[in-house]
């Protein structure tokens, strides 16, 4: 059933790998440039992310995103920007608001405040032109099980106004990316599910989008299927953007080359994935006492901070100490608990959220399944 | 686009199955209607020494036929009808579909447009079997005509009002049941009340008028109407999710 991955290259990491090296270096800002707002979850990010980027390479800018179902908050606040050429890896644990995150993003679902600009088009005023640029695979394939590939791939092209004369050459064109060339004309309910999650693929890229939308896109799929999949979205165009839900943080370290971490429908973090696995950055787990709170993204010289709860943080500084940490909040009147060197930002940074969910009252136990899902 | 939408909608009805299947048994019953109303009416002829007239037997299959065809849409209707956007939302394409460049009116209208036309040639069909008897028989065509004119925009409603719980429901079944059961009591209502607002308020009091050859444009303005608010209802109901504002639950 599934054929052998077409590339054109021995390692499919490699385009990516060179993908990932083009990305602009990041600037580390002053620390007063980002120490507004800081009094919550929305606050603790990191000084890198306030390079300024050109308004050209803007792909996609969401702003102050907020949702609620119901009674109930799924999205607060969340804000970034997406240049071409990124691949933002969108993480978080199971009932974080990745989902729900992204359905805003595509324009399936509005929120109650917040905008989504796509280029010149921000998605709820202009919703028709800023669709035009958006492809959105959900996380189970959106597919007509009775229809054939070729067929469903022309419906949706011609829902996402592709011109008529240039309907087939863009179904070839996406067929061979995803390698759907052998099953085009089969009916797609037949389909394993790896192909399916393919033909998902190409119905988000069939138009060639500004911003590919991929929400769990490796579902589904075999070892080989996900180093294609890697693949696929290493050869995406440079004036695309895209953005990838996952569970797996091996997943998104090897294909984004940023990441964005949801917690509780909160933005946590959002940096540059070369600047969190940097080997000469050190990672602090810290905890701190007493009622006098203090921001500690605000302290100058680090390049990442991400606040668990009150008190509790995750700092990532260029060739930190303990010792300097330890000054730098002394003498900001700080009694430290606990601070803890950790090899792996990310890693530790889940596990840290998994144990602040299992913790909770009530239905935490839900995440005690989610955290054990995560890839390590 | 909406074309595009309403073609793809009946393309996916005859890849479907069930609506082959249902097709084919509603073929089979008209067939059986037909044929029973035929054969009484000659029986009754028989019996009267009379000779069979073109109005005589027309009355007699609209009587027979074509309003027992119209009882048989309103259990039809609701299961060919109940996956056309609870299906989506079912089938996990809801989602895309919403993040789509199209707007609401274009997916609704294109939905409704495609079910409709399914329907039709099934109707369209069962015609056949008339345009067999009119060969040998003058049929009253203005009166037939009339009472058909009445069981497609009968039809069009129920299509409507099934889309329309279609839109408020994850679960296709439960459409079809809530549109079953919302005709039935109107058809109950025309039935028991008399000349009230609830006889005013039935699609079947107003086939009546149609059934009985009376072309009368209350009752054509009737079944636009209604069939318009329920497809704005079901406009309204697949933007709630995608336009800033509105009230939803997930």
């Amino acid at each position: 059933m599934n054929g052998p991955m077409k590339t054109d290259t021995q390692d499919p990491i490699t385009p990516y790998k060179a993908r990932k090296r083009s990305v602009p270096q990041i600037n580390v800002g002053s620390a007063d440039e980002w120490t507004e707002n800081s009094s919550d979850w929305d606050a603790p990010l990191a000084p890198a992310l306030k390079s300024e980027p050109t308004q050209q390479s803007l792909a996609m800018q969401a702003e102050d995103l907020h949702l609620r179902y119901g009674p109930t908050q799924i999205l607060s606040g969340i804000s970034f920007t997406l240049h071409h050429g990124d691949t933002l890896g969108l993480l978080g644990l199971n009932g974080a608001g990745k989902s729900t995150l992204l359905k805003a993003l595509s324009g399936a679902m509005a929120p109650e405040r917040g905008s989504v600009h796509i280029g010149n088009n921000e998605l709820y005023q202009n919703p028709l032109a800023a669709r035009m640029d958006i492809g959105y695979a959900p996380d189970k394939p959106a597919i007509y099980p009775e229809f054939r590939v070729i067929e469903f791939l022309k419906f949706i092209a011609t829902m996402r106004r592709i011109p008529k004369t240039k309907i087939n050459s863009a179904i070839d064109n996406v067929v061979e990316r995803c390698n759907l060339g052998e099953v085009r004309q089969r009916v797609i309910g037949n389909l394993s599910s790896g192909y399916q999650q393919r033909v998902n693929l190409a119905q988000a890229m069939i138009h060639s989008p500004r911003v590919l939308i991929l929400d769990e896109p490796a579902n589904g799929l075999d070892p080989v299927q996900l180093i294609e999949m890697r693949y696929l979205i290493s050869t995406l165009s440079p004036d695309q953007a895209t953005i990838f839900s996952s569970h797996s943080l091996s997943e998104v370290s090897a294909v984004c080359n940023r990441v964005l971490l949801v917690h509780s429908g909160h933005s946590i973090l959002d940096s540059s994935i070369d600047l969190l696995s940097n080997s000469s950055n050190a990672t602090f787990d810290l905890k701190l006492a007493g009622s006098n709170e203090i921001d500690v993204a605000a302290l100058p010289g680090l390049l990442a901070a991400c606040r668990i709860k009150s008190n509790h943080w995750m700092v990532t500084g260029s060739c930190m100490t303990a010792a300097h940490l330890n000054t730098l909040l002394v003498s900001r009147g700080q009694k430290i608990l606990s601070m803890t060197k950790t090899d792996n930002y990310l890693d530790s940074l889940f596990r840290q959220l998994g144990a602040t969910e299992q913790a909770k009252p009530g239905p935490s136990s839900d995440f005690t399944a989610d955290s054990n899902g995560i890839d390590q | 686009m909406t074309t595009q939408i309403a073609l793809h909608e009946l393309r996916v009805m005859l890849r479907s199955p069930f609506a082959w299947l249902a097709a084919g048994l509603l073929q089979l019953l008209f067939g059986w209607l037909f044929l029973s109303a035929v054969e009484r009416y000659i029986a009754l002829q028989a019996d009267a020494t009379r000779q069979v007239s073109e109005s005589g037997l027309s009355s007699y299959l609209i009587v027979h036929f074509l309003a027992p065809v119209s009882i048989v849409f309103m259990v039809a209707t609701p299961l060919l009808c109940m996956h056309l956007i609870a299906g989506d939302k079912q089938a996990n394409r809801y989602n895309l579909l919403l993040s789509l460049p199209l707007s609401a009116a274009q997916f609704v209208i294109g939905k409704f447009i495609g079910a409709t036309v399914f329907q039709y040639l099934i109707v369209a069909l069962s015609t056949v079997l008339l345009a067999i008897l009119s060969f040998d028989i003058d049929l009253d065509i203005t009166h037939l005509a009339t009472a058909g004119a009445g069981l497609l925009l009968f039809i069009s409603t129920i299509t409507a009002l099934t889309l329309f719980y279609s839109s408020l429901s994850n679960k296709p079944i439960l459409a079809a049941f809530a549109s079953f059961v919302t005709m039935i009591l109107l058809w109950l209502a025309a039935a028991t009340s008399g000349n009230g607002m609830l006889q005013f308020a039935s699609p079947s009091a107003h086939l009546h008028s149609f059934m009985q050859g009376l072309l009368d444009s209350r009752d054509v303005i009737y079944f636009i109407a209604i069939t318009g608010i329920l497809l704005t209802l079901g406009v309204w109901r697949f933007d709630a999710q995608r336009v800033r504002g509105r009230h939803y639950e997930a």
